[in-house]
């Protein structure tokens, strides 16, 4: 069923899924350029819409809303300081469930029917193009899924303070976003502790530290070392629900999910480890290199 | 999967048995519990619309293979869930019986899966003062939310369309072509051009010389575009060290490595594909082509399509 469109704008009503062939096909170098936007009348008859189509929290107008505030807010600052207010801001607006967030169908239709100018805005240099696997790509690539994915990732139960200190640097985006080992949350969090500290991590620490613990993962068990408490998945199914008429804060951290924390217990065994990981890499990183 | 580490792991098989599985409240068949190869499938005729799905597992090693004295303390069984494409792990620690197995029951939230999700078990140990550390692993068993049945890997799927249709804007490019593979999602889909006389009914048609050579060209194609989307899927694993990639990935690189580098074990053959890759080696390309055209495997692959080719067309689709 296509996606309804309004009679006054032409903006979709409702959030849709669109297929990433279809998706492919209008990447365009026009569209990639921003010099167009995908044409709205194919796509939103190529689109289906989500089983509960009808509910409140696919309505297209308040993630759409954020999105462009975000370029308005940030206009006068690097694109990519932005990621850190947008990540927990978008996956407040959005309630989605795992499952749901898995379709990329979803992330093609935000991409190219509700924002395309968010993509734009957020990824193409100066007289360049954007990447097409910003609008249409994996997860950890795709403009939007990647900060939903993050923040669904590294909150620590309802807080967001962590996805903060993971979205302010671009290196745990890109690297530490798709290690496996980070799914388990004590991993996660013990990681941006490290990350989030005085000083910091350097781009280069935080890849070296993301590949030493996805290494050691392969002969230890860290859902042993360090235990994860067990999810409350109907406080999940709960929030997602209540999407009717939430606010979102702009100027203070937005609250998510109570699906419990991570045990503090957990992450403060990990640390003094992945302490020791850096140390290594460091010692490794410093060591004279052959010339080619 | 073995890997050489430095301290005793269990010797001979670690076994996981799926026991029984519950989705809400009722029981699963148990015809719909492959135990042969290790698949659940979850899709039934009672719908989509279930929140959890619980299933009882147990864990069994050979029996003595399991020494405190050797294997290290704090011995223990946790049994994973994994499903990469929503990014989900459930851990539960599994608990002795008494007889030498380890039971529980791991839970299965409908939230968080959409997919294939992969359960395995890993036995650990304080080995060194190092806790847990992994000291033997059950092959995984996949938990298929999608499958109506439990069978072996999901093969290409087949879409007989007119590669012109309005609907179809991405096959546009390709509309003169006879047949289009495409390798991004899961499954890999083989589509054939309605629009192109004749091809259909060639395939349908009783074997023959035509329809063997056609049959082998598209099998070619198929096989070689699925193997260069799994190694790039390898490549970017995003690990240090390349592993062979989950899902429909790993399955061709398994089966197409060992023709595409006969000389080499599979964990060299994938470092030697990842490494012709990034060189852009031409001469690779020629061996993927000779690999993917071996007849062993182009035979059942199409004697599938055409099944499958088959069943479509009599459904009416």
């Amino acid at each position: 069923m296509p996606t309804r469109t309004t009679a006054t704008t032409d903006q979709p009503a409702h959030i849709g899924l669109l297929p990433d062939g279809v998706a492919r096909a209008h990447l365009t170098s026009a569209v990639l350029r921003g010099d167009e936007v995908p044409p709205a009348r194919t796509v939103d008859r190529l689109s289906t819409s989500p089983s509960d189509r009808a509910a409140p929290r696919w309505e297209a107008a308040p993630v759409r809303q954020l999105l462009l505030d975000t370029t308005g807010r940030f206009r006068d600052h690097r694109p990519t300081t932005a990621d850190r207010w947008l990540a927990p801001r978008l996956h407040t607006v959005l309630r989605l469930t795992r499952a749901e967030a898995a379709d990329p169908a979803l992330w093609n239709h935000l991409a190219l029917r509700i924002a395309p100018e968010y993509v734009v805005w957020r990824w193409c240099p100066a007289g360049g193009a954007v990447a097409a696997s910003r609008f249409s790509g994996p997860f950890h690539v795709q403009a939007l899924a990647r900060l939903w994915w993050a923040a669904e990732l590294f909150r620590d139960g309802p807080d967001y303070a962590p996805v903060v200190t993971a979205c302010a640097n671009q290196d745990v985006l890109n690297t530490v976003l798709r290690s496996q080992a980070i799914l388990h949350r004590p991993v996660a969090q013990a990681l941006l502790r490290l990350v989030g500290e005085d000083g910091g991590l350097t781009g280069r620490e935080v890849n070296a530290l993301s590949a030493a613990v996805g290494a050691a993962g392969s002969t230890l068990l860290y859902e042993v070392l360090a235990p994860d408490a067990e999810t409350d998945t109907e406080a999940v199914r709960a929030w997602i629900g209540s999407a009717h008429g939430s606010y979102v804060p702009y100027d203070t951290l937005p609250e998510g999910p109570d699906d419990v924390r991570v045990p503090q217990a957990s992450v403060d065994a990990l640390v003094p480890r992945f302490r020791g990981f850096l140390a290594d890499a460091e010692v490794r990183g410093r060591a004279p290199v052959p010339a080619p | 999967m073995k890997r050489l580490v430095p301290y005793p792991t269990v010797a001979g098989p670690v076994e996981l048995a799926v026991v029984r599985v519950r989705v809400d409240d009722w029981t699963l068949p148990v015809q719909l519990v492959n135990t042969t190869d290790r698949i659940v499938a979850l899709h039934t005729d009672r719908g989509t619309d279930w929140n959890e799905a619980r299933l009882t597992v147990a864990v069994t090693t050979a029996p003595g293979a399991l020494r405190p004295e050797h294997h290290g303390r704090d011995q223990a069984c946790t049994a994973v869930l994994r499903e990469r494409a929503t990014n989900s792990v459930t851990a539960v620690r599994l608990h002795p019986d008494g007889s030498g197995a380890w039971t529980g029951e791991v839970s299965l939230d409908h939230t968080r899966h959409a997919g294939r999700v992969l359960l395995e078990a890993h036995l650990t140990a304080t080995v060194d003062d190092v806790a847990g550390r992994i000291i033997g692993s059950t092959e995984p068993w996949n938990v298929d939310l999608e499958a109506r049945t439990p069978t072996a890997v999901r093969t290409v799927r087949l879409v007989q369309v007119d590669f012109a249709a309005d609907d179809r804007p991405e096959l546009h490019r390709f509309r003169a072509d006879p047949w289009h593979v495409d390798a991004w999602g899961d499954p890999p889909v083989l589509y054939l051009n309605k629009a192109f006389e004749g091809l259909v009914d060639l395939l349908h048609a009783d074997a023959s010389p035509t329809r063997d050579t056609v049959a082998a060209q598209v099998g070619v194609d198929v096989w070689s575009t699925l193997f260069l989307a799994a190694l790039g899927a390898a490549a970017e694993s995003g690990d240090d060290e390349p592993a062979v990639p989950g899902g429909w990935h790993g399955t061709v690189l398994k089966r197409m490595l060992p023709d595409v580098f006969p000389d080499l074990s599979p964990a060299d053959a994938l470092a030697e594909a990842l490494k012709r890759r990034r060189e852009g080696d031409a001469g690779f390309h020629a061996l993927v082509l000779h690999a993917a055209g071996r007849p062993a495997r182009l035979n059942p692959m199409l004697g599938g399509a055409i099944r499958a080719l088959r069943r479509a067309s009599e459904s009416g689709r």
